[in-house]
């Protein structure tokens, strides 16, 4: 069998979406671009598979798809091979959270104007804070957002940032430094909208109980995620826009190599040179090169210590890295098929909640969040009773393909930790699985009470699970890394970096970089910008999206409203 | 979403085939699109992960990868597609802890099965470099060539030594030429019979006896695909898109657009729903269906029956097979041993381990009592993927973690209740009976399991009705040139614009490529396209020797 061909301009190594997005900016702006990826498909945590009965869909990990955010979407034409993304037809929110006494806190995806008014059902005085809030950061979301996704973090940009929000009337004094809970209890006083409010944040796995910036990232994050346009699920589910990326670069004339484990980053005088991949490999131990550019999608770690080398690395570094944090909290996910529409308890006050693509549920008040936050992040055990924290989806409400006709699937994320060190270690989690998944559906069942009813089966899946899928992930669901006070902006992966660029000459990372990496596709972006703009190579006419042009095309072909402030 | 598209060819259904004509056909310079109903193309070519355990949920023996034209023209090698053929092809697992083991390397198995039998060695090697001769002159060209009427396929048999033999060969059952094999070690015989007919050829029908020697070649030459099946379709569509071809996935055909009787497109739904419904208009459409979908469903009855009263009666009688496939997939944290296999050097396992069966009356009794009683037997073979391909489990967290795969010939109807309440009792007792055959293999060692039952192949790809993996019966009315029947057998149908090529056309089910290889030069011709691809030698031989026409 002839060999492939063995040089390249560039080489990304790991096919994510991060890495396919790079891969394809790279391709397209003229340079040859090779992906060489492990498993056998593309977009390891971006993936749908049949593995509970044919027909139904199961979306492995991603599942809220922000694709529409980033300048990809538009600049790589992601429609035009193939991308759909969907949310419920008419639904007028992007984001609820039920509680037990039949309220239910609600977000619009678009209009800051349907949040104040469902807030005010809830808390008069609440909703006014939030119109101060989102009149101020309203006219700056898409510069705060763009700061945040799509351009290089860098320590002046943080500071800019701090500078420019630090006097910001209703916020209290040094709001910039608080913890995500200190912010809150400052700014609210009803504790249903204390919760709902940090529920969301904590999905991207931030500590918001004891690291410093959580607080405005809490904020910021709400901001942009419930005023620009909520999440979407694809037509046939979250792989389709791995499919979409692969089409768009292959279509170009990228290559990519599967079953193809790389072994590490050749060096030579400090600068990355190429590939040797593993003996495992579909070309056991062949060696690739690259004349400009290696680029990682893995995370810190593997991407640091087992591909480049700790050899190469100054002594900063080697320390950074090993305390590289992976632990954060991680997620626990059943999945469920349903025989009915899912019928919510809290739809008898709230019926827009039936028809809302994203939920969380499970803690009432605030002494629950410190307990998860506390079982999880510092305590390394189990929450009982479980909390849904880590976001839930209705797929099939906005995409009937993803089951059979009048099936309807549902995904729901624990937030757990991952190390389970008071039980023996991350292997008991195959001992627990069913049992813990049981304790979830108890919860989940009081808020979702047609579960009961209707629930065809149930496909559990652990952390443990997770790892063996994606051993570079760390344990952690979010792939980049945890998210606190020391790991994230520009001093992600560590301090001194310059992600993306790192300290070895033409070799890049493009994860594990900015505050938390989603299916926004960002973080690919902002490396093969770098890429650019190390090798000095002007950018070409079509590539100057910008952030969110997807979104308002979306919104303006569903004639929906957009709005950043409460008048 | 525009609601009208516009396309050279518009192909139905991403399985092997489809995409097999996609690319073809876009590298020849048309615009192509592909449409598929499920989220995910390649058809039974699917791989799925469990707990980072990656099993082949359906398609798993490759038979023709090393001899169909596809896998060179569209240079598949070159682009990712690697396939292992694993050192001991096939074995037959005997209680006493024995086995009889079939080689890759033929000198090998001869040395082995001398152990047994010097009378069997000798007759072994005969048969299997006969057998060889067949297939690649004769078989293996035949499946990518158009397919012969049957009175000039009869009167062309007569020509040559080996159209005689085919035809000699034709003429019996499959359990009287393993009689006339002449093993003094049944085990032998059995093992050679039960890889025959475990796809659903009946052993004591001679109606596709003549393929005894391919599938008898094939087999001992099976290939696993590296990284799973999904790799070989996923390449295939690379192949397609790299050429412009286009794919509508999530998608499933309505119904052809007809006018002046004549195809001119598709409309297409989201699957499972009623609309919006994309029109797609096409000069030719390309259906991987099997006819009760084609002539039934995507057409007004009247409209085909103008054209053609056979492809009415086709879709109205068409027969499903009679049998069905049950798999237990298993991911597996300590790898079972097959007590058969030393440790060691030398294999650790088979591709295909046999279990259940000791003679050939146990296959023949067995098959037969599966298609005719609704049986369920503790009867199939299992894979240990994993001992093939390492990296099908996740070793860097499960070192010892094992992929292993038992497979069942099942009916679609078990006498004794529906599948959904059979599935997990039957599984349970294959691999209670494979406690005699393997250690280590308990409730405990599991960490995943999947059973997919002939409701499960069904629900999956629904022109596997029935469970009828090759897309309807191998009877006598639906084999060769007779397939799905005489007037589509050229894939052209009489209605005009619509070609077909799924596993209903000829050569057939399997993973051959046979249909869309074929069907590709007949759309091409018709388009006027760039015949970009040349013709494999051994076709032009065959047909030299006018054993082809």
């Amino acid at each position: 069998m002839p060999g492939p061909k063995q040089e390249y301009d560039v080489i990304v190594v790991g096919g994510g979406i991060n890495g396919l997005t790079t891969a394809a900016y790279l391709q397209k702006a003229g340079m040859s671009v090779a992906v060489f990826e492990k498993r056998d498909e593309s977009g390891t945590f971006c993936s749908t598979e049949e593995v509970m009965h044919p027909g139904v869909k199961v979306n492995m990990h991603a599942s809220l798809l922000l694709a529409h955010f980033g300048p990809a979407y538009v600049d790589l034409e992601l429609e035009r091979f193939g991308l759909e993304l969907l949310r419920p037809p008419g639904a007028k929110y992007a984001y609820f959270y039920p509680f037990l006494d039949g309220n239910a806190l609600l977000f619009s995806g678009r209009d800051a104007r349907e949040t104040y008014e469902a807030w005010a059902r809830i808390s008069p005085k609440d909703a006014e804070t939030y119109r101060s809030i989102v009149n101020y950061f309203g006219p700056m979301t898409p510069a705060i957002a763009h700061a945040g996704l799509v351009n290089k973090q860098t320590d002046e940009s943080f500071l800019e940032l701090l500078e420019a929000n630090a006097n910001v009337p209703v916020m209290p004094k040094d709001w910039l430094y608080m913890t995500g809970v200190e912010l809150i209890e400052c700014l609210f006083e009803n504790e249903q909208i204390k919760v709902g409010m940090l529920s969301y944040p904590a999905t991207s796995g931030l500590d918001v109980i004891s690291s410093r910036f959580t607080g405005p990232l809490a904020v910021l994050h709400f901001l942009t995620m419930f005023t620009v346009d909520g999440g979407y699920t694809a037509r046939g589910g979250s792989h389709d826009l791995v499919h979409s990326l692969v089409r768009c670069f292959v279509h170009h004339g990228g290559k990519i190599y599967y079953n193809c484990p790389v072994e590490r980053v050749l060096i030579e005088s400090g600068e990355a040179k190429g590939i040797a991949l593993s003996k495992l490999a579909s070309y056991p131990e062949a060696v690739f090169k690259a004349s400009k550019a290696v680029i990682s999608d893995l995370s810190a770690k593997p991407t640091f210590l087992s591909l480049i080398g700790k050899e190469h690395l100054p002594a900063s570094a080697q320390a950074a890295l090993a305390r590289f944090d992976y632990r954060g909290s991680t997620l626990f996910t059943n999945y469920y098929v349903m025989s009915e529409r899912p019928n919510f308890a809290a739809a008898a006050k709230f019926p827009e909640v039936n028809n809302t693509f994203v939920f969380n549920c499970g803690a009432e008040t605030m002494r629950d969040v410190t307990r998860l936050i506390d079982a999880c992040l510092v305590r390394d055990v189990l929450p009982d009773p479980p909390v849904v924290w880590g976001a839930a989806f209705n797929y099939c409400i906005a995409d009937p393909t993803q089951a059979p006709p009048g099936q309807y699937t549902i995904l729901t994320w624990a937030m757990v930790p991952y190390d389970l060190r008071p039980l023996g270690g991350p292997e008991k989690w195959d001992d627990i699985r069913e049992d813990y998944g049981d304790k979830v559906e108890d919860v989940l069942v009081q808020y979702l009470p047609n579960l009961k009813t209707s629930k065809i089966a149930r496909y559990v899946n652990t952390p443990h699970d997770y790892m063996r899928r994606n051993p570079h992930c760390g344990g952690n669901m979010h792939p980049s890394g945890a998210v606190t006070e020391g790991q994230m902006w520009s001093w992600k992966p560590f301090s001194g970096c310059n992600a993306p660029s790192t300290p070895i000459d033409r070799f890049f990372i493009c994860q594990s970089m900015g505050v938390s990496n989603y299916t926004n596709l960002g973080a690919g972006y902002v490396a093969a910008g770098e890429v650019m703009s190390v090798l000095g190579i002007e950018k070409p006419e079509w590539w100057k999206a910008q952030c969110f042009d997807g979104a308002a095309e979306l919104i303006r072909r569903e004639g929906a409203v957009q709005r950043f402030t409460v008048d | 979403m525009s609601q009208e598209m516009n396309y050279d060819v518009v192909v139905v259904g991403a399985g092997h085939n489809g995409l097999t004509a996609g690319a073809y056909l876009s590298r020849a310079g048309a615009k192509v699109l592909v449409v598929e109903r499920r989220h995910e193309t390649g058809g039974a070519l699917v791989t799925e992960e469990f707990s980072g355990y990656r099993f082949n949920l359906h398609a798993n023996y490759m038979m023709m990868l090393d001899v169909a034209p596809p896998f060179k023209d569209l240079g598949l090698g070159e682009d990712g597609c690697v396939y292992l053929r694993p050192e001991a092809q096939a074995a037959l697992l005997r209680k006493d802890g024995s086995a009889i083991t079939i080689y890759a390397d033929l000198a090998r198995t001869v040395a082995d099965i001398a152990a047994y039998s010097e009378h069997d060695a000798k007759r072994f090697e005969q048969i299997y470099l006969e057998y060889k001769e067949i297939a690649e002159e004769y078989l293996i060209p035949a499946t990518y060539g158009r397919p012969v009427g049957s009175a000039e396929l009869a009167a062309n048999y007569m020509k040559s030594e080996v159209g005689r033999r085919v035809l000699e060969i034709s003429e019996k059952t499959p359990a009287e030429i393993c009689e006339s094999w002449g093993f003094e070690t049944p085990g032998l015989g059995a093992l050679l019979l039960y890889i025959i007919c475990m796809w659903g050829i009946d052993p004591e029908e001679t109606n596709a006896s003549y393929l005894v020697p391919l599938y008898f070649n094939r087999l001992l030459n099976a290939t696993l695909v590296r990284g799973g099946s999904h790799r070989l379709s996923s390449t295939l569509q690379k192949a397609g898109v790299i050429a412009g071809m286009s794919v509508l996935e999530s998608h499933e055909v309505k119904r052809f657009i007809v006018e002046n009787g004549a195809v001119t497109g598709v409309e297409a739904a989201p699957t499972g729903t009623d609309g919006p419904i994309t029109r797609i208009k096409a000069r030719a459409v390309v259906t991987s269906t099997d006819p009760t979908t084609t002539f039934g469903t995507f057409m007004p009855e009247a409209d085909v029956a103008k054209a053609s009263k056979q492809c009415l009666n086709t879709a109205r009688n068409w027969e499903w097979e009679q049998s069905s496939l049950f798999l237990c997939h298993l991911a597996l944290r300590r790898r079972p041993e097959p007590m058969a296999f030393p440790k060691g050097a030398g294999p650790k396992s088979a591709f295909i381990n046999v279990f259940g069966v000791e003679t050939p009356q146990d296959v023949v009794r067995h098959i037969r009592e599966v298609m005719q009683d609704g049986a369920l037997h503790d009867i199939g073979h299992f894979t240990l993927t994993s001992d093939i391909d390492p990296a099908m489990a996740p070793i860097d967290i499960d070192p010892d973690g094992a992929v292993c795969r038992i497979e069942a010939c099942v009916p679609y109807q078990p006498a004794d209740g529906d599948w959904p309440a059979q599935s997990r009792a039957y599984g349970d007792r294959l691999i209670a009976r494979l406690a005699d055959y393997v250690t280590g293999l308990d409730e405990s060692a599991i960490v995943r399991r999947y059973d997919y039952t002939p409701k499960d192949i069904e629900a999956k790809i629904p022109q596997m009705k029935r469970g009828s993996f090759k897309h309807g019966a191998y009877v006598m009315t639906q084999m060769g040139y007779s397939r799905p029947n005489v007037q589509c057998s050229s894939y052209k149908t009489p209605i005009e614009n619509l070609y077909v090529c799924g596993a209903s056309t000829f050569p057939g089910g399997m993973i051959t490529f046979g249909g869309g290889y074929n069907v590709s030069k007949v759309v091409a011709e018709a388009l006027g396209l760039d015949i970009w691809w040349r013709e494999p030698d051994s076709v032009a031989t065959a047909r030299e020797k006018g054993l082809l026409l």
